[in-house]
């Protein structure tokens, strides 16, 4: 059984900006589908306004799809919305969505209730949690004192205390500071494999990092889905060498490489120690280096070292998305 | 910030995902049942400490129900009048305050609980767990009752008391039922408004504007006998108007649980639909915010 599993989700908004005027409609998502495997971390990568959060929040039944079905641990998020509910974790991030009047674990008891849990269970899973993020000696504050990344933790929390099997993090790292970003990731992380994780971020460093599979999504449309590598290397972007060189400080040579056939780009950048790289972007593989092997030779100038640059998974968002993040 | 405290923690969490305890309790209606109770009690005991925040609010909830009582025995006094619709004024009016408290409490709370719940900016986390809805609104409602209506109940007799406010009471039971049977159908009422407050997206305004064409529905503060035809038609159908009448019979008038039946199984029925429709439009209004993308809003 997937984990979770979209077939051709759509969904549009009508809005106006006064009452009885006529209502316009966009498409906010249009036909997304995706298949998860359990015990694995899923990004969805896309600009701003790409549908990510409309696919979360129609897969975590805050909203109803205007057409296609998605299932979620196995029920269906419209008919069995309950089912879905009560083995579903979410975090929409931000600083709403927790009780500011409230202790961070008062926040907890009341979810914990609220999805159900027995009166039993309650204290010593709310202390569990608690002490996973970090929060174990606020537990007693309000949480309208937090900073974001304490409450981001909450959110987190709380996502975790009824032990679902599917959670979803909408841009959990979203504001956060980069050592609470870290810690964040790191629970992330540790939730393999007895969880699935549906990832939404903008970092994309973020992603290669945590993701098992990566789908990247753009107006409303997946473009792409495949493992952070799959994609790198799927997406055709340039190929990339670096080449190390002695004893070249002035000339032609830029130029030379740049005459090569398939060559795009090259560029150069001088280190104190003498040394200078060379980075030539071409369309071809390998072979574009035995003509600029042989014509930096020619000049006189010592190769010191060779090395391929691997694409990255920016280089192949921007490549997809046409530059927008 | 607060570190992460490494392998100083209680627990990973894959050994809390790991662990084979079921948190829930089971899906029997029984435990359906003490699911709901649970949360309506979790939500009464939130609601409490959020409202105890305030200290304004602390202050002015009791007292409220006192000056409202005061100035509306001041104003029937200026007016020249002693007697209303049978009653002497001052207890007139204080079944008035009462049934003013008992329903302005549950317009706040009940009617205007999943409301609350959008302006705290907590309404997708709320919507997010199954929690039975009606479950959190009677929660509200509970809350409700220990932070306004008791200390309400309690000023407002004290008041009685320091007035020497006369009363008739032949049964005891009758006024209790009487209360119940309010408080009852005050909470139907706001129930029933709940989802309508959702989709408004003003359901401030909308509370305002409801407030006195209740007063005068219900014969809260007015006697019923003293609106037009047309609104004293209304008013027949309006269970709190019964509920009011039970209770000033009940508790000015010696009335018995036999004499006040009719007033009462009249309220229990109406509240009863009342409730029905508020469950259909809960269920109907979170459906249509979910299609329309409602609950964002602020």
């Amino acid at each position: 059984m997937l984990a979770i599993e979209a077939t051709d989700l759509r969904r549009t908004f009508k809005r106006s900006s006064r009452p009885f005027q006529h209502k316009a409609e966009f498409v906010a998502v249009q036909g997304v589908s995706m298949a998860v495997e359990p015990g694995t971390i899923y990004g969805l990568l896309g600009p701003n306004g790409a549908g990510k959060t409309t696919t979360i929040k129609m897969l975590s039944t805050l909203l109803i799809p205007t057409s296609g079905t998605a299932r979620v641990a196995g029920f269906d998020v419209v008919r069995e919305e309950r089912e879905v509910r009560r083995r579903l974790g979410v975090v929409l991030g931000g600083d709403r969505g927790l009780y500011g009047k409230l202790s961070a674990r008062d926040n907890l008891i009341y979810f914990g209730h609220l999805y159900g849990m027995s009166r039993d269970a309650i204290p010593a899973r709310v202390a569990e949690m608690l002490d996973l993020v970090g929060l174990a000696d606020r537990a007693g504050d309000r949480v309208e004192g937090f900073s974001r990344g304490m409450k981001q933790r909450l959110h987190l929390a709380r996502a975790l205390l009824h032990n679902p099997p599917v959670v979803f993090l909408d841009e959990p790292t979203i504001g956060l500071d980069p050592a609470s970003a870290v810690k964040l990731r790191e629970i992330v992380r540790a939730l393999m494999p007895d969880h699935t994780v549906l990832l939404t971020t903008h970092y994309l460093q973020e992603a290669d990092e945590l993701c098992d599979r990566i789908a990247i999504i753009d107006r409303g449309t997946i473009l792409l889905e495949d493992t952070p590598q799959g994609i790198k290397r799927r997406v055709g972007t340039d190929h990339r060498y670096q080449v190390t060189v002695h004893g070249y400080t002035n000339g032609t040579l830029v130029e030379s490489l740049q005459g090569l056939p398939s060559v795009r780009a090259v560029v150069s950048s001088h280190s104190d120690d003498g040394f200078t790289h060379l980075t030539i972007n071409s369309t071809e593989d390998s072979a574009v280096l035995d003509g600029a092997v042989r014509v930096i030779q020619d000049g006189g100038v010592r190769i010191e070292s060779i090395k391929a640059i691997e694409p990255t998974l920016e280089d192949a968002f921007l490549a997809l998305t046409g530059g927008e993040r | 910030m607060n570190e992460l405290r490494g392998d100083q923690r209680g627990a990973t969490m894959s050994d809390v995902a790991r662990r084979s305890t079921d948190l829930r309790v089971g899906h029997s209606f029984r435990d359906s049942l003490r699911t709901s109770l649970a949360i309506c009690v979790a939500t009464a005991r939130s609601y409490v400490t959020r409202r105890s925040a305030y200290l304004v609010d602390i202050i002015r909830s009791p007292m409220y129900p006192a000056f409202y009582f005061l100035t509306l025995i001041l104003t029937y006094r200026v007016a020249g009048r002693t007697v209303v619709d049978g009653f002497e004024t001052q207890g007139y009016l204080l079944v008035g305050t009462v049934g003013v408290v008992l329903w302005q409490s549950n317009l706040w709370a009940s009617g205007y609980a999943i409301e609350q719940e959008r302006s705290e900016g907590t309404i997708n986390s709320l919507f997010l767990t199954p929690a039975s809805r009606a479950a959190v609104i009677s929660g509200y409602a509970l809350g409700s009752f220990f932070f306004t209506i008791l200390p309400n109940i309690v000023v407002v007799g004290a008041l009685a008391l320091l007035l020497h406010l006369h009363s008739n009471i032949q049964n005891p039971l009758a006024v209790i039922a009487s209360i119940v049977g309010l408080g009852a159908a005050t909470y139907a009422l706001g129930f029933a408004l709940a989802g309508v407050f959702v989709l408004s997206r003003r359901a401030n305004l909308l509370a305002n504007f409801l407030q006195s064409p209740i007063y005068l529905l219900s014969g809260m503060l007015v006697p019923i006998s003293a609106l037009p035809y047309s609104m004293r038609l209304l008013a027949a159908i309006f269970p709190l108007s019964s509920g009011m009448n039970a209770l000033r019979q009940s508790l000015l008038a010696g009335a018995g649980l036999g004499d006040v039946a009719g007033d009462l199984t009249r309220m229990i029925v109406l509240s009863a639909v009342l409730m029905v429709i508020g469950l259909f439009m809960l269920r109907r209004v979170e459906h249509v915010a979910k299609s329309g993308a409602e609950l964002d809003f602020d």
